[in-house]
């Protein structure tokens, strides 16, 4: 149940370790962490041993801490992947800096809802003991990147819970939580933290840290304030960085000497001037992630060679792009905010299904009474609109042919329907153009091809001359397709046949019953019924989908 | 080389008027920032960092009576304590680096600068100290032990008012970062780059 990605960086190759989280039920007492996707860096690896004293090395402690949390954070649902699960390096051939870049990108790539680095730290003086925990400010990282106020206050909210956790369950002393722009930290998006666990140069911290008891106490305690964190609102909202985490952008470490004169600009946006691959590394042997169409945005983070590391703001996706296929640009325009879908309504003119789903393969639910007032509760999906069918619980897909615009149904208690109320129109003919996108205004339709004025006039139940009369169209009476034309209104022409009202027997449902056959579920009831599942429980007083008989009778509504 | 010796020289004249002294070593554990840079008058750095020379000493003041007190920067605990140290000469800044290569004086004192590392070179210009160390200096610490390194020496060059950041360079190239954790130094780094260092 090992899955590994493959991430070639530069000429060097890391593998990601996914742990599958346990489907086990009995261990997932509502973790906060459960579902949340995880990146756990056991630091340095290979030839980089991290720090050593008291004949200890760090690479061999942030591991098996690393993997005691992994198995941890997977027991309660969590989705864990591993910067690395032996003592290697991520970057084998590169550079110290490709090796960090490694164990930032995997938690760009996962998308991960957490980042935690763990270390084990040294101080020349053997006095100096205690928990340390890492959060990024706003900039000052080797790596270029910039955090936003939210990534700051959440990461700083992160240390705060797992540095609290940690003094809690070890007792050790509390060096507090700090801001430092260590590379791992520089992680766009994730809340990312580094935990400098004890201190290997203590002569008492020493052998605790090379204790596995102790290894799996460090663990627990970081899982304490992972699951603390996920449980708060902080993990989803915009918790306030810490003041001065945003300030230290301008003038504290300026990138050259002139640029403490000269704010420079935090973030250097680039456009692609060509179709451009996002390479997973800088040769041609690595993997292309995408192929990005010219003009796309790009956030420019470091350079290595001819590639630059960027990371694409519209997916969030870092990777590596020929410096010679982009250009300078601007950063990107600010997307207007998609309006929100508005529910409208329609009814079926002709007899339909109800349909489980837009495509073809979609199953039938039997007919639907001709003149349903159906809601579209959904922006469109191809020839098939999702709706929800008035005075039942019934959501299912209709054929857009089959529907026209309408109002909403008429309300059945307060009044008489005696009159159907001015707005509901006749449904138009099909086939409907746009009816979603633009829905026709009640009582217009729009002209389809192979339309004429009389046959619109017989199926609305009206006149030609009406319609000519109405529309003020040319005495011959030629239309074009597209054209809307207005419906005479009931009062003031010659309508010869009133508006639909509904069915009184299908707005007051009637029930029939069943009886339970071998091989029958109550989903597949429902689905010959045209009615849901919920609704079949409801009326029976079931108290689970599971729990039907051979012989039982069910009541259907009609 | 004649531009940084007119600075230094700058620097020794400033060093006098402030008028320190006492027994060397002295240890204090400090409270707050920039203890030298607070007492030396401003008009001073205004001359020092434009490189010229001033074409007269103030008078009262002689060249060769140029025994100073400098602070060096070391550690005990998680905090940077101070040790005074007596120089002479116009290279005050690289003699108080020299001090702080050849380790702590008084016991409980301790310095995150590895054992061995040799000053290569060190040249100030438009506020920037450029400081090179041999290799050894850049080996692998912990977090802790990185950083108070780092902040030793820019602790140490920028208590001169002519200082007021320091680019560290090693074999004469830049170097990008520090340690298996990443810590950026690619830039040069001033007392506000260690916002976790108690000094």
């Amino acid at each position: 149940m090992v899955k590994s990605f493959t991430l070639a960086l530069s000429a060097a190759t890391a593998c990601l370790i996914s742990l599958s989280s346990l489907s086990a039920a009995a261990a997932m007492a509502a973790s906060s962490v459960s579902g949340k996707t995880i990146v756990i860096d056991p630091g340095h690896g290979g030839r980089d041993p991290g720090a050593i004293a008291n004949g200890v090395q760090e690479k061999t402690v942030t591991l098996p801490i690393g993997q005691d949390l992994a198995s941890l954070l997977q027991g309660e649902g969590a989705n864990v992947l591993m910067t690395r699960t032996s003592d290697v390096s991520l970057a084998p051939n590169g550079t110290q800096d490709q090796d960090l870049q490694a164990r930032v990108q995997a938690a760009q790539q996962a998308h991960a809802d957490a980042f935690v680095s763990i270390h084990a730290n040294i101080a020349a003086d053997p006095h100096v003991s205690g928990v340390t925990t890492f959060y990024g400010p706003a900039c000052g990282y080797y790596s270029g990147v910039s955090l936003s106020a939210t990534d700051v206050g959440r990461s700083f909210s992160l240390a705060n819970k797992v540095d609290s956790a940690m003094v809690a369950r070890t007792s050790e002393h509390d060096n507090g939580v700090q801001g430092v722009a260590y590379w791992v930290l520089g992680n766009p998006g994730i809340p990312a933290i580094l935990v400098e666990t004890a201190f290997l140069s203590n002569g008492g911290e020493a052998p605790k840290l090379a204790d596995s008891a102790y290894q799996r106490l460090i663990a627990d305690a970081i899982g304490d304030g992972l699951n603390s964190y996920f449980a708060s609102g902080d993990a989803t909202g915009t918790p306030p960085p810490p003041s001065g985490a945003m300030a230290s952008c301008q003038g504290a470490s300026p990138k050259d000497d002139q640029a403490s004169q000269a704010a420079a600009p935090v973030v250097t946006w680039l456009q692609t001037t060509a179709l451009t691959p996002l390479r997973s590394g800088t040769d041609a042997t690595a993997t292309t992630f995408a192929t990005l169409a010219p003009n796309t945005y790009l956030k420019r983070i470091s350079s290595s060679g001819n590639f630059l590391y960027v990371l694409n703001p519209a997916t969030n996706g870092p990777g590596y792009v020929d410096a010679s296929k982009v250009g300078p640009s601007g950063p990107p325009p600010p997307v207007p905010a998609e309006p929100p879908f508005q529910p409208f309504w329609v009814q079926n003119f002709v007899p339909t299904q109800l349909w489980s789903g837009a495509n073809a393969a979609a199953v039938s639910f039997g007919p639907l009474p001709t003149w349903s007032y159906l809601q579209v509760v959904a922006p469109p999906n191809g020839s098939r609109l999702f709706v929800n069918v008035a005075g039942s619980t019934n959501v299912a897909y209709v054929d857009r042919a089959a529907v026209g615009p309408s109002g909403p149904p008429p309300a059945h208690q307060s009044a008489p329907p005696a009159a159907a109320p001015a707005s509901i129109a006749p449904a138009a003919p099909a086939p409907i153009a746009t009816p979603t996108a633009t829905p026709a205004p009640a009582g217009s339709v729009t002209v389809a091809a192979g339309d004429t004025l009389s046959r619109i006039a017989a199926h609305y139940g009206t006149t030609v001359a009406a319609l000519i009369a109405a529309n003020h169209l040319p005495p011959d009476g030629s239309i074009q397709v597209g054209q809307q034309l207005v419906l005479p209104s009931p009062g003031t022409s010659a309508v010869t046949a009133s508006p639909p009202t509904p069915d009184p027997a299908a707005a007051a449902p009637t029930t029939k019953t069943v009886t339970v056959a071998a091989g029958d579920t109550l989903s597949g009831i429902a689905s010959r019924y045209g009615v849901s599942v919920q609704s079949l429980l409801d009326l029976n007083g079931l108290p689970s989908a599971d729990l039907i008989k051979i012989g039982q009778t069910l009541k259907v509504s009609t | 080389m004649s531009r940084v010796w007119a600075i230094a020289l700058t620097l020794t004249l400033v060093l006098t008027a402030c008028g320190a002294g006492g027994a060397a070593p002295e240890r204090s554990n400090l409270s707050g920032p920039p203890a030298a840079a607070s007492s030396v008058a401003p008009g001073a750095t205004t001359s020092a960092a434009s490189g010229t020379p001033p074409s007269v000493p103030p008078s009262g003041s002689s060249p060769s009576a140029a025994v100073q007190t400098v602070q060096v920067y070391f550690t005990s605990g998680v905090k940077l304590v101070t040790e005074s140290a007596q120089v002479s000469g116009p290279d005050v800044a690289r003699q108080a680096i020299e001090r702080l290569l050849a380790g702590p004086a008084t016991t409980g004192d301790y310095s995150e600068v590895p054992a061995g590392t040799r000053l290569q070179s060190l040249n100030l210009a438009n506020g920037v100290a450029s400081v090179s160390f041999d290799a050894g200096f850049y080996q692998a610490a912990g977090a802790t032990g990185s950083q108070q390194r780092l902040a030793q020496v820019v602790y140490t060059l920028t208590q001169f008012p002519t200082i007021t950041s320091v680019r560290f360079l090693s074999d004469g190239n830049a170097v990008g970062m520090l340690g298996g954790e990443g810590f950026p130094m690619d830039r040069p780094l001033t007392r506000g780059s260690f916002p976790s260092v108690q000094a």
